[in-house]
């Protein structure tokens, strides 16, 4: 049973600096299975995200495609993006990227209630009371600590049962006790919900906690583990 | 497709994220809530000023109407009715005249029959009250009090019975009348309204002149001088018939105009704001909208909630506008609209549920243009861009290295990275200056006005007004020797200047007398001269004109008016006079070497005088009556000569010193203990320079209060750019010091942008502000008072624009900095 | 295009909408007998009229479309193909539950077939199994037989008793695990926790592999702070540390070192327990918590390969989870993440 859920075909990315062009992905072809947990470990600076931001549809390729769950990003215009996004794609961002007028539980529901949707009590409560929240239900983010926020990040990916979800160095911010807090949680959670969980890490202990793990070298796949 | 039921996150982000913005929240909702007010109190002046004119021209003219026709035609008749810009068409014809009751044989009272429209549409607002029906039977009569009292049944009723001689195009009649209906009207008219059967029988046409009138209202409030020049020409007027506007004058226009120029630029003024309020705040949160769509928040969902908040914001400003404008209209408008040329009675407020509906409105529509765009660029904003936006790199790559000392150049460079905003906010308060240079020339120049509004500067003028009476038995010599010796013994007063009068008689003569016959009944008369010239040959008595006399002094004031000079011996010798021109169209040529023959009525034709004419003037102060023939100024000697016993119709009179109360208390009291005392008029110096300061003050309320609200929406603009300007760059400030700036440097900066701002600003309000000033000033310069720059209250609001923008920088400056290093508030700016 | 269409249309009447409000208003307003106020308020009930009506059929007939799609999909679903018309990224209510739709579909799809493979991995354990236990019982036979024969001395009667001891506890491993595989499958496996401490259950763990470990001369040293109270399930979860160790000290060559450390972090209790063994290989690092699976070189030996999935599953049912770090050749490293508080 092996069903491709991400697959991108002659991934390009190229920036235009002035005076040079950063190729920051060049012909990537990479393939994430269902239910996989991989880690892309990417070496060089310039792509580290690009990817991650490509195979979610915030960004668009100077060439290749991306397909997710068989459909093609590049067909997709913006609003179908965002939808897309929205119902079937979970970020956790670097940077946790919570939005600072919402508490805890509102940015947590906030993908839901974008779509107009049913709020599952029960499963905020238990997803809740995985990531150890309960307490912080009401509180707004800037009073919490990374690790807390970095929770609630993954919280609000994980909230709508979304069929991927892409984390962006995850733990980038985090001491490497809670880094492995929090990449055990999403694991654990994606296990649980039958996700398919990508990880870029530059980390590669963290990388170990992965089912597979890609390495992107110079814009390319180098090895496959 | 079933929509999807997203919409209660949106609300309630919206409202969440209105809870973190108080500053920017609370300079929306002052900007809208004085936009609103402003809006309110500018539309209810107007509507104020329009009704109070419309029953001011009701009172005057007994009717509801814009224009009067004189004596249609059967055409002209059904053109009107048929006419789609006119709404009604009413009819009256003036069809006989009573002349006696019996017992008074000198009865004003008219005949008039009206058609059902001008009676019940046109007529019916001008009345105080009304009992009865309008008259169906011939010998019916609604009658107006007036009427009533001078037929000697003050006390009349309903049914009674009234003997009346009258006179119509058939002769004299004797008729008993019943009276169907009593009416009083605003304008007190001696009139009776009669049947149509009655009418049949006068023999009166609509087109007879002096009978027929047609009462127009047109069917829209506003027209242009040439529409109205267009309707003229349409209605193709015989050489004898008249149309007059009643209800629409240029200065109703201009008015109008000026209110929408004002909800123009207060809508502008806003709309600026608010999008400059919401273009930073976007701009500022940058990240925030592009983490919302990276959550899965779409570009729509964006520009909802930005409306969302502006809805709220805009919903909160304008109720508070209109609850402060509805509270003070009853304080203010009043003034105002006095003020903008009101006069007289109470002015009572008119509030129209329109002007509400106009102000939400029209504040509602700028508040949706002014966050239209910024919504668009918030929703535009690509995720990527957002998650790792950190400042706006401006599109420029390269920079080269400019002139002069580095923080001047910081500046400069600061003012241009973003254009657009620091165009909205140069153009924002330009537009605040400007208004303010317009506002007050304008203020100003009225106040040059009011110092030469009286000609001869007397500190008080005391008119004899039984000269103005009909009946020449009724003159009395009021201000007789003893009440001029009164006068002068009492103290505080220098001199006095009286201005003799007498009636005269100019009889026909082919030569002056006939060109100024042609001449007066072409510009006054309804029907033309050559039905008058058999009459005035006949009888001259009837045309009789003024005579008046004045000494040396205002002979030298005379002289200043005069476009030729006069011999002042020869003058005051009698041997030449000077004609009041009564606005013809006569020139100097046309009476030179010209005489002029006239006798006065005492003395008759055998004491006819003939005198050269040495010129002519526009002065209406030697000319208090107008007659048909002309009126002729001579010395003061000279009337004398002819009738010692001529009367004084005017005493000028100079005070010791110059607004000195007191003497104008004895004068007063002298007036006041004369037996003539109802009859006298005065008019002071001090009581118009009083009014005059009146309405000035309101003026300048009003006026200031307008220049208040912009500058204010204008500078909170400037305040506000400035503020997320200083916030944006605090990581970039904070660098500058930890690298060595000093904070004196730093403050120069700032100063040095602030002045560039004030310096712009400036620079474009005094060549275009003062352009567009002068242009629009003399626009709305009905009064043709000279142009009048106010140099100083200009230039105390340049030193204020121009320290409002060196502090306020300054001010925000040390708010941000509070006491932080700059190392810790690099770290804040970068955690 | 037909989207569009009802959307500009949807639009049209929204605007219309707005100016017969505003006419209405302003004949409200404008009140008095005059005509034009009579004709736009007449004009403002008979427009809302029409909106009213064009919006209750809009309504309608978006809500009939919407039940039609759906049953569409719902049919395709049943004959188990994907509904061509799909739409999972548009802004409509269809859209949103069509997606769930389709989650569901997949979620269920993947039980199916991974039950599928279950039942095959257990068809071949079952055999397994079955070949493991044939040998211990015909030997139990063959030395029952060969006692009952009388004719050994005491000294081989006491050799067969040892070995008939031996077969029947290799036999009773087996049963053991058979009877703790059909717990799990049978979802019996039920976790009850308690605020206890740590030390205790590792302490009982670690007795149980001690002998073994003596045998072997493995040294097993342990750092754990007495007075940590995790709440946990002591007796499942004491199975779980005897089933890493149990591993450790048979991957373990003699004379080796086995060290548990525990350490409470933010979220978990932190359990490391690191041997000197032969080490994994890391391609199979994320293998061994895999149910029947077994390294290939110890196929000969006895074991059934469920203890590490075992210990996995049982760490994971308290929301706590487990990962390794080896090398091969250098030991392997397992750590055990255990939730420290209450989480309901």
């Amino acid at each position: 049973m092996s069903e491709e859920v991400v697959k991108t075909i002659k991934l390009k990315k190229y920036y235009d600096m002035g005076t040079n062009v950063v190729k920051a992905l060049d012909g990537v072809d990479l393939t994430i299975e269902k239910g996989e947990f991989a880690a892309i470990v990417v070496k060089s600076g310039s792509g580290k995200s690009t990817l991650l931001h490509m195979l979610g549809g915030l960004d668009t390729p100077t060439e290749g495609k991306v397909l997710v769950g068989g459909r093609d990003l590049s067909r997709m215009n913006r609003e179908q993006l965002t939808i897309f996004r929205r119902r079937k794609v979970g970020f956790v961002f670097q940077s946790y990227n919570l939005v600072p007028d919402l508490n805890v539980y509102e940015n947590i529901t906030l993908p839901i209630e974008l779509d107009g949707g049913h709020i599952d009590r029960g499963f905020m409560d238990t997803l809740m009371g995985a990531l150890g929240l309960e307490e912080k239900r009401e509180v707004l983010p800037n009073t919490l600590s990374g690790g807390q926020q970095q929770r609630v990040a993954i919280a609000r990916a994980l909230s709508t049962k979304p069929a991927i979800v892409l984390a962006d160095e995850p733990t980038g911010n985090l001491d490497s006790q809670t880094s492995h807090d929090v990449l055990g949680l999403l694991k654990a959670a994606a296990r649980q919900f039958h996700q398919t969980l990508v990880v870029i890490t530059h980390d590669s202990d963290i990388a170990q906690l992965a089912d597979r793990i890609l390495r992107i070298e110079d814009g390319r796949i180098a090895d496959r583990g | 497709m079933l929509e999807n039921n997203n919409q209660r996150i949106i609300r309630r982000m919206a409202k969440r994220s209105m809870h973190g913005n108080t500053r920017r929240n609370s300079i929306l909702i002052a900007s809208i809530a004085l936009s609103a007010f402003m809006l309110i109190t500018v539309l209810t002046v107007g509507i104020t000023y329009f009704k109070a004119q419309r029953d001011q021209t009701i009172r005057m003219y007994g009717g509801d109407h814009d224009a009067v026709l004189m004596a249609p035609s059967g055409d002209q008749i059904e053109k009107c009715r048929k006419d789609r810009r006119i709404e009604e068409a009413g009819l009256t014809v003036k069809c006989a005249s009573a002349e006696s009751n019996g017992v008074d044989d000198s009865l004003h009272t008219t005949f008039i029959w009206s058609d059902g429209t001008y009676w019940d549409v046109q007529k019916r607002p001008a009345l105080k009250w009304i009992k009865g029906e309008y008259p169906k039977l011939e010998n019916e009569l609604m009658i107006s009090m007036g009427a009533l009292k001078e037929c000697g049944s003050e006390n009349g009723r309903i049914g009674d019975r009234l003997t009346l001689t009258y006179g119509d195009k058939n002769g004299k009649h004797k008729k008993e009348f019943i009276i169907s209906g009593i009416y009083e009207d605003y304008s007190g008219e001696t009139a009776a309204y009669v049947s149509e059967k009655f009418y049949r029988t006068t023999g009166h046409k609509p087109s007879d002149v002096t009978a027929g009138v047609m009462y127009l209202s047109f069917s829209r409030a506003l027209f242009t001088d040439k529409q109205l020049d267009t309707f003229r020409e349409e209605l193709n007027l015989g050489k004898q018939q008249r149309l007059f506007y009643t209800g629409i004058t240029e200065h109703s226009l201009s008015v109008f105009l000026g209110i929408l120029g004002l909800v123009f630029v207060t809508c502008v003024c806003s709309y600026l704001l608010v999008y400059n309020i919401l273009y930073l705040s976007v701009a500022n949160n940058i990240r925030y909208y592009g983490l919302l769509q990276t959550v899965g928040m779409t570009e729509r969902q964006i520009r909802r909630m930005l409306y969302r908040q502006m809805f709220l914001l805009g919903g909160t400003g304008i109720m508070l506008g209109l609850a402060v404008g509805s509270g003070t209209a009853f304080i203010i408008i009043p003034g105002i609209v006095k003020t903008i040329g009101i006069r007289g009675g109470a002015v009572s407020v008119s509030f129209h549920p329109l002007v509400y509906a106009a102000a939400v409105l029209v504040s509602c529509l700028t508040i949706y243009f002014g966050s239209r765009k910024p919504a668009k660029i918030a929703g535009r904003i690509s995720p990527v861009e957002a998650v790792r936006y950190t400042a706006p790199g401006g599109s420029r790559k390269k920079r080269r290295t400019g002139k002069g000392s580095i923080a001047g150049r910081m500046a400069r460079t600061n003012l241009l990275k973003d254009r657009k905003r620091s165009g909205i906010v140069i153009f924002s308060l330009t537009l605040s200056i400007s208004i303010f240079i317009c506002v007050i020339t304008i203020i100003q120049s009225q106040g040059a006005r009011t110092m030469v509004s009286n000609f001869m500067d007397f500190d008080l003028e005391l008119s004899n007004d039984t000269l103005g009476k009909e009946d020449g038995s009724q003159y009395r010599q009021i201000f007789d020797k003893n009440f001029i010796t009164d006068l002068e013994e009492s103290k505080g007063i220098r001199e006095i200047y009286p201005l003799y009068l007498d009636e005269i008689t100019v009889p026909w003569e082919p030569d002056f007398a006939e060109t100024w016959m042609r001449e007066e009944y072409a510009a006054w008369m309804d029907y033309p001269y050559a039905e008058a010239r058999d009459e005035y040959k006949k009888n001259p008595d009837k045309f009789y004109s003024y005579i008046t006399g004045i000494d040396e002094i205002l002979f030298d004031r005379l002289k200043e008016t005069l476009s030729q000079p006069v011999d002042k011996e020869a003058f005051l010798a009698g041997k030449v006079c000077i004609l009041y021109r009564n606005d013809l169209s006569l020139t100097d040529k046309d009476i030179e070497g010209k005489t002029l023959t006239f006798y006065l009525k005492k003395t008759g034709e055998e004491g006819s005088v003939t005198l050269p004419i040495g010129g002519i003037t526009d002065e209406r102060y030697y000319s208090p009556y107008a007659g048909l023939a002309p009126v002729i100024i001579v010395s003061q000697q000279f009337l004398h000569r002819l009738n010692p016993e001529a009367y004084i119709q005017k005493l000028g009179i100079l005070y010791q010193e110059e607004y000195d109360e007191s003497a104008e208390a004895q004068a007063m009291s002298i007036a006041e203990e004369s037996p003539y005392r109802t009859d006298i008029e005065s008019s002071s110096k001090i009581e118009s320079m009083k009014r005059i300061k009146e309405s000035q003050g309101n003026m300048m309320e009003f006026g200031l209060g307008i220049v208040l609200i912009l500058a204010l929406i204008g500078i909170m603009n400037y305040v506000n750019t400035v503020c997320s300007n200083i916030q944006n760059r605090l990581g970039e400030l904070a660098v500058l010091e930890s690298i060595g700036m000093t904070e004196w440097q730093m403050k120069k900066m700032l100063v040095q942008e602030g002045l560039l701002f004030a310096g712009s600003s400036l620079l474009l309000s005094s060549t275009v502000g003062i352009g567009v000033t002068y242009v629009i000033y003399q626009s709305v310069n009905y009064m043709d008072v000279e142009f009048y720059f106010p140099f100083i209250p200009v230039l105390g609001v340049y030193l204020l624009v121009i320290l409002v923008c060196i502090c306020v920088p300054l001010i925000l400056y040390h708010c941000s900095i509070r006491g932080k290093s700059a190392v810790e508030r690099l770290r804040e700016c970068q955690g | 295009m037909t989207k569009d269409k009802t959307e500009q249309r949807k639009r049209l009447l929204k605007w219309f909408g707005f100016a017969v409000g505003a006419m209405t208003l302003i004949g409200v307003l404008y009140g008095g007998p005059g005509k034009t106020a009579r004709l736009l308020a007449a004009l403002g009930y008979l427009g809302s009229l029409g909106i009213w009506a064009a919006y209750t059929w809009c309504i309608k007939r978006d809500i009939w479309r919407f039940t039609d799609s759906m049953e569409k999909s719902l049919d395709y679903m049943i004959q188990g193909r994907e509904d061509p018309e799909f739409d999972e990224t548009a802004e409509s209510q269809l859209s949103k539950l069509q997606t769930k739709l389709k989650q569901l579909y997949e979620i269920q799809n993947h039980y199916v077939q991974s039950s599928l493979e279950e039942r095959k991995k257990m068809q071949e354990l079952v055999s397994d199994i079955s070949h493991q236990t044939r040998t211990p019982v015909s030997n139990i036979k063959m030395y029952a037989e060969m006692l009952g024969e009388k004719c050994t001395d005491r000294d081989t009667e006491e050799e067969f008793l040892a070995q008939l001891k031996e077969q029947a506890d290799k036999l009773d491993f087996l049963i053991q695990s058979l009877v703790k595989m059909s717990r799990l499958e049978t979802g019996i496996l039920k976790i009850r926790q308690e605020e206890t401490p740590l030390y205790d259950t590792l302490g009982r763990a670690i007795g149980s592999v001690l002998p073994r470990a003596d045998r072997k001369d493995i040294q097993i040293s342990v750092d754990c702070p007495e007075e940590l109270f995790i709440y946990h399930d002591p007796r499942w979860t004491e199975e779980a540390l005897y089933n890493i160790l149990d591993n450790g000290v048979k991957y373990t060559e003699p004379g080796g070192k086995i060290d548990v450390s525990v350490r409470e972090q933010e979220i978990y209790a932190h359990i490391t327990i690191r041997d000197t063994g032969k080490g994994i290989e890391e391609s199979r690092q994320c293998k061994i918590f895999g149910r029947f699976y077994r390294e290939p070189e110890v196929r000969g030996q006895e074991g059934v390969g469920i203890g590490l999935y075992l210990a996995r599953e049982i760490i994971t049912r308290q929301k706590g989870y487990i990962e390794v770090r080896s090398e091969a050749g250098r030991g392997s490293c397992f750590h055990i993440y255990l939730p420290g508080k209450s989480q309901n």
